[in-house]
């Protein structure tokens, strides 16, 4: 199993459910952010992997109205977040962090 | 009111194309690149530089090689860590980090000290006349750091009362540079951040970013304390400009298990408390210098 395969079935596992918060900070988060390298990944894979690693970065299970206002998502808007960009980027083969900050702007306002 | 006169032509030649409105009569400029007269565009070897918006229209090569340590140490005679103490380093389509007083490039690859390129401090004075010999202390930091020349005229500087801060400011907005410039209100609201304890130890942690801390933590083998303890010394310090983060401060600094993605430090300087903290792509942050989306701070 390549990397990409790891990634994507850590992915496939959240949008359908059953990967909890603690389970994808460890199986997902940490390993893109200490295993993968850009040589590992095709230049659009890793831009799509690194958005929502990034955007976990601001993401927190229950966030306080003082963490919402400086941006962070629940874990709610998170599995929604992935699953626009998901969407996106197999349609697009591409996303890059306008189109991924538009996503994520989208699903702020909206709760 | 003399002197200040004279450094306000000096400030603004800092961000003037090289000489491009001072000759008239020769196609070959400043550092000695031939001007294209139908592109309108000088040759610097390597890439085209545009004199109307004081930019490269093509990147710096050099900065390809940001995930190659041993060539980029080659190629600049810095690392990594060093570059981005530097903000405006990252700037590939800048000239010389958009200081000109001080850096020349006459490859368009990379820069090199004024004073020890072919450029003597005599030729620039050819330039500018008079001006260049009254550089007082105050117009010596300015040119340090042209980027940000408006903090540093507005920290207690008997300048300051002149307006010419201000000055800078519409002169900038003049040349088309006002999205590499800082606003002054974001300025000295930045500055809040390092008033008093340095340490970034000694701050309020929101929740959630205590949280990730410890998250990036167990990553990189570090404790939390340690962490902060480096973001603190961090040079590398952008105001974000951004909307959805627009004031939020920025500290990056290198990640000892992969090159490839910086820790992110974010604080709110309005509340003068840590946000936020995470990994971001080295090549990701330099887009965001790039568009104007983060503006460099001289703590």
């Amino acid at each position: 199993m390549d990397k990409r395969d790891i990634l994507m079935e850590q992915i496939n596992k959240l949008i359908s459910g059953p990967l909890t918060f603690n389970d994808f900070t460890k199986n997902f988060w940490s390993y893109f952010v200490t295993e993968v390298r850009s040589k590992d990944l095709t230049e659009n894979d890793y831009d799509f992997f690194a958005e929502i690693q990034e955007t976990f970065d601001w993401t927190v299970e229950n966030p306080s109205d003082e963490e919402r206002g400086y941006g962070y998502l629940d874990w709610q808007q998170f599995i929604e977040f992935v699953k626009q960009v998901t969407e996106f980027y197999r349609k697009n083969s591409k996303l890059d962090n306008k189109d991924a900050s538009k996503i994520k702007s989208a699903i702020l306002k909206e709760s | 009111m003399r002197k200040a006169l004279i450094s306000i032509i000096l400030l603004l030649f800092a961000f003037l194309p090289p000489a491009g409105v001072l000759a008239q009569t020769t196609n070959y400029r400043y550092t000695g690149q031939e001007l294209d007269p139908e592109a309108d565009l000088y040759c610097y070897g390597q890439r085209y530089y545009d004199a109307d918006v004081g930019k490269f229209i093509q990147p710096d090569p050099v900065l390809k090689n940001l995930n190659d340590s041993r060539t980029l140490k080659q190629q600049t005679g810095q690392d990594l860590e060093q570059l981005l103490a530097n903000p405006q380093a990252l700037n590939e389509y800048s000239y010389v980090q958009n200081n000109p007083v001080k850096y020349i490039d006459e490859e368009g690859e990379w820069f090199k000290e004024f004073m020890t390129g072919k450029q003597s401090w005599s030729d620039f004075q050819m330039e500018v006349g008079e001006a260049a010999m009254h550089v007082n202390p105050v117009m010596e930091k300015v040119i340090d750091h042209p980027y940000i020349s408006g903090a540093v005229i507005g920290v207690g500087v008997p300048l300051a009362a002149t307006g010419i801060g201000a000055l800078v400011e519409r002169g900038l907005i003049g040349l088309g540079l006002a999205s590499r410039a800082l606003p002054p209100t974001l300025i000295s609201q930045s500055q809040r951040i390092f008033q008093g304890s340095q340490n970034f130890k000694n701050k309020e942690v929101a929740t959630g970013a205590l949280t990730k801390l410890q998250d990036v933590s167990k990553v990189i083998g570090k404790s939390v304390d340690s962490i902060l303890q480096q973001a603190s010394k961090s040079k590398s310090v952008f105001t974000d400009l951004r909307s959805e983060n627009y004031g939020n401060v920025n500290v990056f600094f290198q990640n000892p298990v992969n090159n490839e993605k910086l820790i992110r430090i974010t604080l709110d300087p309005t509340l003068n408390k840590i946000i936020s903290a995470g990994f971001d792509r080295i090549n990701q942050v330099q887009k965001w210098i790039n568009e104007g989306d983060l503006a460099g701070f001289s703590k």
